[in-house]
């Protein structure tokens, strides 16, 4: 059943492209924003490159998973899924998962104009790099999907959720500009483990907490 | 097959629903009618679990449903006043996923026949989101065909319909009702309610006169 939630989930993207699109041409703009507004020295904005990213993907996932509950609120498609003879934490993980997904193409598409319009380079370690961004978006998407249940049933969906969400998330964000920082220095892991810690807990607390609530969550 | 016992329901400390209860039996149809407001979409949203109540009971075939998860409840559908489907999927997408969701298996000629019967065949691969209001209640209606049901809720069957729309709905629902199936809909118009069941129950103020 989850492969079926999870399916429709990216097919439905695919089919109209409104959110990678609204994601990529706002992490895009943002980008361009941080690299022509400052006149930086390299060594500077190789220690802000990290929050300057990270900043980028706070916003573009809030953008993001706004979408994807948007998509059950017309034509109130939720009502049928919830009314479905299903374990309805599946339809959190299948969200979780696709939100992954989607955050995850979205820097594909975005991180070569960072790093070549900032005029830093690649970390050196990039296995690092890649399987550390992709452990921090988990994190993102857990807190962004359980927030969005718990606005999306509420009339005041568009304000409740980024009052919740940028709060919520910020543990994450400031692990993952500490973690990147770490990384793109070639920092020994001892000094950054914390973090990453700090990261893996909130995306366990998240995860069990989505998965357990979104059955009382989804009632109106 | 339904019985709801005392349930309540306030939005802002208005009460909508004052201790509602009612039973239904096996094969019977009842319609609810009364004046916009008085809560009979509320409790339709009740018994399908999409809301949360303040107080009492619903048991649908021996079990409470909210004490038991939605799993237990698969012989129970509803159709609310919305179509309840995805608007960038087409009629076919949308129908294959939701049947997928109750683990109903269907050939694709069976689901292309039932969308025939309901005119929808011509636009069965456009997104819904190019459908009038008219063609999204014909494809609820095909949905409802398509699904394995003992108990029906339907919020305003005959709602954007026309005359060969009106037709085929009401064909249905006579051909649900000969095979002993248990619906509930909520009706405005009292001659179609009338035809349509045997009972007829008005909400009035949050409670049934």
């Amino acid at each position: 059943m989850f492969l079926v939630l999870l399916k429709k989930e990216l097919f439905i993207e695919l089919r109209s492209k409104e959110l990678i699109l609204s994601m990529v041409v706002f992490g895009i703009a943002i980008v361009l924003a941080f690299s022509f507004s400052s006149n930086l020295s390299r060594a500077v904005v190789i220690n802000y490159a990290s929050g300057m990213f990270w900043i980028t993907i706070l916003f573009v996932s809030a953008l993001g998973v706004h979408r994807s509950f948007a998509y059950e609120k017309e034509y109130d498609a939720f009502s049928m899924l919830v009314t479905a003879p299903i374990d309805r934490g599946l339809i959190f993980l299948a969200k979780w998962v696709s939100g992954f997904i989607y955050l995850t193409l979205m820097e594909i598409l975005i991180i070569f104009p960072f790093f070549k319009f900032l005029m830093i380079d690649y970390p050196s370690n990039i296995l690092i790099a890649i399987s550390t961004t992709l452990f921090i978006n988990l994190g993102i998407m857990a807190v962004a999907n359980l927030v969005s249940g718990i606005a999306m049933r509420s009339n005041l969906s568009e304000i409740l959720l980024p009052i919740l969400f940028f709060p919520l998330v910020s543990p994450i964000i400031i692990a993952a500009t500490k973690i990147s920082t770490s990384v793109m220095l070639n920092d020994s892991y001892v000094l950054w483990e914390i973090w990453v810690l700090i990261v893996g807990s909130i995306i366990i607390i998240s995860g069990l907490a989505g998965y357990v609530l979104f059955d009382y969550l989804v009632e109106e | 097959m339904l019985s709801v016992q005392n349930i309540s329901k306030a939005f802002n400390r208005k009460k909508i629903l004052k201790n509602i209860s009612f039973s239904q039996k096996e094969g019977e149809s009842i319609v609810f009618m009364g004046r916009n407001g008085a809560g009979k979409s509320t409790l339709f949203r009740i018994i399908a679990r999409l809301m949360t109540y303040d107080n009492g009971s619903i048991i649908f075939q021996g079990k409470n449903l909210l004490k038991v998860k939605p799993i237990h409840s698969s012989k129970l559908f509803y159709l609310g006043h919305s179509p309840g489907m995805y608007h960038p999927f087409s009629a076919i997408e949308n129908l294959n996923f939701l049947l997928s969701l109750r683990k109903i298996y269907k050939d694709q000629s069976e689901i292309l026949d039932v969308l025939d019967q309901f005119g929808l065949m011509e636009s069965a691969n456009e997104p819904i989101g190019v459908y009038s209001e008219g063609m999204l209640q014909r494809l609820k209606i095909v949905c409802a065909q398509l699904m394995d049901w003992d108990m029906i809720l339907i919020d305003e069957p005959f709602s954007n319909l026309d005359k060969d729309g009106l037709d085929l709905v009401q064909k249905h629902i006579s051909f649900w009702r000969s095979q002993n199936k248990t619906i509930s809909m909520i009706l405005h118009n009292k001659n179609h309610a009338e035809n349509f069941c045997d009972r007829i129950l008005t909400l009035e103020s949050g409670i049934i006169k």
